[in-house]
Formats: C-alpha cells, sequence, structure tokens
C-alpha cells in the first residue's frame, strides 16, 4: 500500500480501492487499512475522515433497488429479446426475386455462424442452451412454465411479479395480466417476489397449501410425494391456508391460516396434517434493514444490540429488557449468520436461546451483581 | 462515432481498462448470457444515476431497458473495444432528457434537472446509524450536500461511485475536462471543511 504514501484526504477519497473498501467493506479490507493507520499514525485521521465524506456520499445517492428487482428487468429484456428474434427470423416474402441470393448467403452465413456459437458454448464448459419450455395451450391458455435445467431460472410474470423457479419446478397459471385475479398453480421449488397490487392478492396454489399475498418475497417448497410443505417469508407478510380451509372462516368470522412474516417459515407435515410455525432455517437481513447492525459493538448494552437484531431480521427477539440492559457486549456482527450471532452474545453474557413458535427466547442473568 | 470522440478514446482507455473483453466479445457475438451478465454489471449504477432526474422509478427502468435493447440491436456495428461504462451513462443521461421532455415528465429545459432536493428516506436514516460516533460531523455533512449545486452533486455520483475519469464524466455532462476538475476539487474542498 505504498501508494498511500503522502495521501491527504482529496487522494484517498478518489482512489478506487479506497472508495471501493468504504462501499463494500469486508473484514479483510477492514484489517488492511486498520493495519495501514497503525503504520501510518499521521494519515489515520484524515482516512478517517475520507471515510466519512465517502460515506455520506453514498448514504445518500444510493438508489434502494434489490437484486431481484434487477434480475425483474433482465429478464424482461431477454424476454423481449428473443420476441424480437423471433419475429425478424422469417424472410420477407414482399421482395423475394431480388433478395434472395441475399438471403441464401445469409443462411449459409448464420450457419456458420450457429457452429461457431455452438463451439464456443462448449469451450466455455457452459450448461446447455435454456431449455426453458414455454408451452402456451392456445384454447385454454393455462400458460405452463417448467424449468428443466440443472440451475434456478428468473422468470417475469406479466404482473410484474418476478419468480425464481427451481430446477424440476412447474408454474402454471392463466394470463394475469389485466384485471382478473392472480392465481398460479406451483409444483416443486419457487421464490415470488409478488409486485404489490391490493386490489389483487396474489394466490399460490401448491400441492396442499394456498398462500395469499398483497406484495412481498417469499419461498414453497412443495415437492411431490415429500411428507411436507413449506412457505418461507423473505419480507412482508403472506397468509398461508390449508386448501381444505380456505374460503372457510370459523364461527366467530376467526380465519383458519396462519400469518407468516419476515424470516419466518410454515410447515404442513402431511401426515397429521398439522401446520408449524418456526424461524427460517437460515433467517437473512431484510432489505433495506442492513444498517440496523453496526459495524462493530463495543460495550453497548446487550439490549441495545438485541433490538437492533430485531430491526435487522424483523424477528421477534424476547429477552428480559431489565436483566439485560447491563450486560455489555463487544463484538463485530456483519457477517455471520443470525443464529451465529446468538451463539456468539449468548456465550459472552452467559445466557442461553431458544426458538420457540418463530420467535427467539433469551434466558439469561443480570450481569450488575 | 465522431471525431472528437474518438480522438479522446486514448484519455478514456483506463475507464475499460478493469472491463471484461472476453465478455464483450460474447456479447457483440450474441451471446444472450453475456447480455445478462454486462446488464447486471452496471444496472444498479444506471438506476442510481438515473433515479437522480426523476423520482419515477418506472420511468427510468424503462430507459434503462431501452438503451439495453439498443445496445444489444446494434451489437454487430460495436468497437471491439467496449467503452461501454461510459457510453451507458452518457446514453441515459441524453434518453431520460428526451424520453422525459416527450412525456412530459420532465419540464423542458437544455439540461436534465438533477433533482437535488432528494428526501432522506427511511434506509438512509439508519446507514446514519453506523457511524454514529461521528454524528454530528455526519449531521453537517449531510447538510452540505444537500447545498451542493446540482452539477456538483452529479459530478461526484459519477466520481465516488462510478469512479469515471474526469474526460469520461467531461463528455457525460457535456462540459470540460477542466471544469470537472475544478468542480471536483472545489466539492471535497466544500465538504472537508465541514468535517
Amino acid at each position: 500500500m505504498n501508494k498511500y504514501k503522502g495521501y491527504v484526504v482529496e487522494d484517498f477519497v478518489l482512489d478506487a480501492d479506497f472508495q471501493n473498501w468504504v462501499r463494500y467493506p469486508t473484514t479483510e479490507k477492514d484489517g488492511m487499512w486498520a493495519n495501514y493507520k497503525t503504520a501510518n499514525p499521521e494519515q489515520a485521521d484524515d482516512i478517517h475522515r475520507a471515510r466519512l465524506l465517502l460515506g455520506s456520499v453514498y448514504a445518500r445517492f444510493e438508489a434502494d433497488i434489490s437484486n431481484e428487482e434487477i434480475e425483474g428487468e433482465i429478464s424482461a429484456m431477454l424476454m423481449k429479446i428473443r420476441q424480437g428474434q423471433l419475429e425478424g427470423a422469417p424472410a420477407d416474402p414482399e421482395h423475394p426475386s431480388t433478395v434472395r441470393p441475399f438471403v441464401r448467403w445469409l443462411a449459409a452465413a448464420s450457419a456458420i455462424l450457429a457452429v461457431t456459437w455452438l463451439g464456443w458454448q462448449f469451450l466455455k464448459d457452459a450448461p446447455p442452451e435454456n431449455v426453458q419450455d414455454i408451452t402456451e395451450n392456445i384454447q385454454e391458455k393455462m400458460i405452463v412454465r417448467q424449468n428443466m435445467t440443472t440451475t434456478n431460472e428468473t422468470i417475469l410474470l406479466d404482473d410484474g411479479t418476478t419468480v425464481v423457479l427451481a430446477p424440476d419446478s412447474e408454474l402454471r397459471m392463466l394470463s394475469l395480466s389485466g384485471e382478473g385475479k392472480r392465481e398460479v398453480y406451483l409444483t416443486g421449488e419457487a421464490f415470488f417476489k409478488v409486485r404489490r397490487d391490493v386490489n389483487r392478492p396474489f394466490l399460490v396454489y401448491s400441492e396442499k397449501l394456498i398462500t395469499r399475498v398483497l406484495g412481498t418475497s417469499f419461498t414453497i417448497r412443495s415437492i411431490k410425494n415429500a411428507t411436507e410443505e413449506v412457505v418461507e417469508v423473505k419480507e412482508g407478510k403472506v397468509s398461508v391456508f390449508k386448501k381444505e380451509d380456505f374460503g372457510n372462516a370459523g364461527a366467530n368470522g376467526e380465519s383458519h391460516g396462519l400469518l407468516v412474516t419476515s424470516n419466518q417459515k410454515v410447515t404442513l407435515e402431511i401426515r397429521d396434517n398439522r401446520l408449524v410455525k418456526t424461524l427460517a432455517d437460515a433467517p437473512e437481513v431484510v432489505p433495506g434493514k442492513s444498517a440496523f447492525i453496526r459495524s462493530g459493538y463495543v460495550n453497548t448494552p446487550v439490549s441495545q444490540v438485541l433490538k437492533d437484531l430485531r430491526e435487522a431480521y424483523q424477528v421477534d427477539i424476547v429477552f428480559d429488557e431489565e436483566l439485560l440492559s447491563g450486560c455489555p457486549l463487544t463484538a463485530v456482527l456483519t457477517n455471520q449468520p443470525l443464529k451465529e450471532k446468538l451463539e456468539i452474545i449468548c456465550e459472552a453474557i452467559e445466557a442461553k436461546y431458544e426458538i420457540l413458535d418463530g420467535q427467539v427466547m433469551i434466558y439469561g442473568k443480570s450481569c450488575n451483581e | 462515432m465522431s471525431k472528437g470522440l474518438l480522438e479522446k478514446q486514448m484519455s478514456l482507455a483506463n475507464d475499460v481498462a478493469g472491463e471484461d473483453h472476453e465478455l464483450w466479445d460474447a456479447f457483440r457475438k450474441g451471446s444472450e448470457e453475456a447480455f445478462a451478465e454486462i446488464t447486471r454489471l452496471h444496472y444498479r449504477g444506471l438506476f442510481s444515476y438515473g433515479v437522480k432526474f426523476s423520482r419515477d422509478r418506472e420511468f427510468i427502468k424503462d430507459c434503462i431497458q431501452d438503451l439495453f435493447l439498443e445496445l444489444w440491436a446494434k451489437r454487430e456495428s460495436l468497437g471491439d473495444t467496449g467503452f461501454i461504462k461510459f457510453y451507458l451513462f452518457k446514453s441515459l443521461r441524453r434518453k431520460i432528457h428526451r424520453e422525459g421532455s416527450r412525456r412530459n415528465r420532465i419540464q423542458e429545459e437544455t439540461e436534465p434537472d438533477w433533482e437535488s432536493d432528494m428526501a432522506v428516506d427511511e434506509s438512509i436514516e439508519q446507514k446514519l446509524i453506523v457511524l454514529e460516533t461521528d454524528e454530528a460531523r455526519w449531521q453537517q455533512l449531510n447538510r452540505r450536500l444537500e447545498l451542493l449545486s446540482k452539477r456538483q452533486q452529479e459530478v461526484i455520483y459519477l466520481k465516488f461511485f462510478e469512479n469515471l475519469s474526469n474526460e469520461a464524466i467531461a463528455e457525460v455532462m457535456s462540459i470540460s475536462r477542466q471544469a470537472v476538475a475544478n468542480l471536483i476539487y472545489r466539492t471535497i474542498r466544500e465538504l472537508r471543511e465541514r468535517m
């Protein structure tokens, strides 16, 4: 890192590697810069200021767009490209005579191109050409989308909803555009990011469950002949119903649906036909909430740390605030999975945690004694 | 490409040093995979840039879609070194302005309008917490950022987010290289005075 000798704030903020560190920090980069500061204490203040300056610009100007939204846009573009190529394919019958020799030459050229293209594909050892199979039955207008590949496939539905369809999975639906119902039938596994439309709830029918949403993102696993069906919510809220209960409110108007929120999952155990709500297997920070977890905690009351986690993951964490507010915690909690974070915290304050009914319970003792 | 632009190729070359030529070649040969990858690489940056000119997210997404579809349509006539990043930003800026005045979403002006009064949204407020030890400095910086001129804001966006060279920024914003250098220098100085 010799190039930074003599750098001041102005130089640091314009350096690509420095920008990269502030924008996408990693423990490795943090360590590197910490070492540099120790070795060059006279530059520590400039580094600090440069970091602050860039950080404020990034916080202010970074737009809020999720990876799923970007993937949805990309699949929409790819669809248009394919449509365009289909339209452009047949030779123009209007001017047959004059154009024909050229067309023939063009056909030969494209054959060569196709061969080289294939060759290139194999050289790159890429998976075989996307075999996404779009069957459209005109009579019933049932749209069927299958993923026969070995990798996940991103699909954009007519209503703007994005679906990531797992291998060997299938989605059937009538057109979702216009004012009609939004209903899809899933076999297999898929992640949904539903375009919000309060007037048209989005319904997913899987083998034994019905999941109703307004606009949110979640995964459904409904594998044929499996022993369970799972709905896992990444962001927002969905209601999950057993098929036989859907539409039948109880005697007191109470619905039989189960409300599932961020980082929770609900499992239908097929054998005893029971719905069980738990925490997602690997809870993730809810999009847009990552800033709740600070880059490092130094002698912070554990109760505050737990509140930050609660906000970031949107998961209920139950603890005795009075009891734990006296327990200081020093830790970096940015990169581990939630369960590991909980283990670190519990170890530090000699507490235990338990996951119960989709919530985290912390059992600890006061640190003031 | 105009002659003036060709002359600038040498000085713009550093902007493509990091770009993947293999990827670009595959794109020109019609690989959909390469198309997706190039779009993925630039989407977030272009979107963040675009929404500074119009808060209508869907409109900006439409503009970006047109931009990439056009790029695809003329892929065979594109040069073998893509000055892709700078080209994309310049084209998007032009497109937003043209489409915007046509759809009457943006006031008719000689220049696209960088909306300097972007409200600080919730997620940004949360990011501030990260550096709370410097909260006072942070708030002053933010107040100062709001006071920057539109051109200053655009310049530091292109510089800090995209690390475009001064030559490329000059091309994108249609101002001189010297004006870009002056703006950047002045802006950084104004910001650091607030700390």
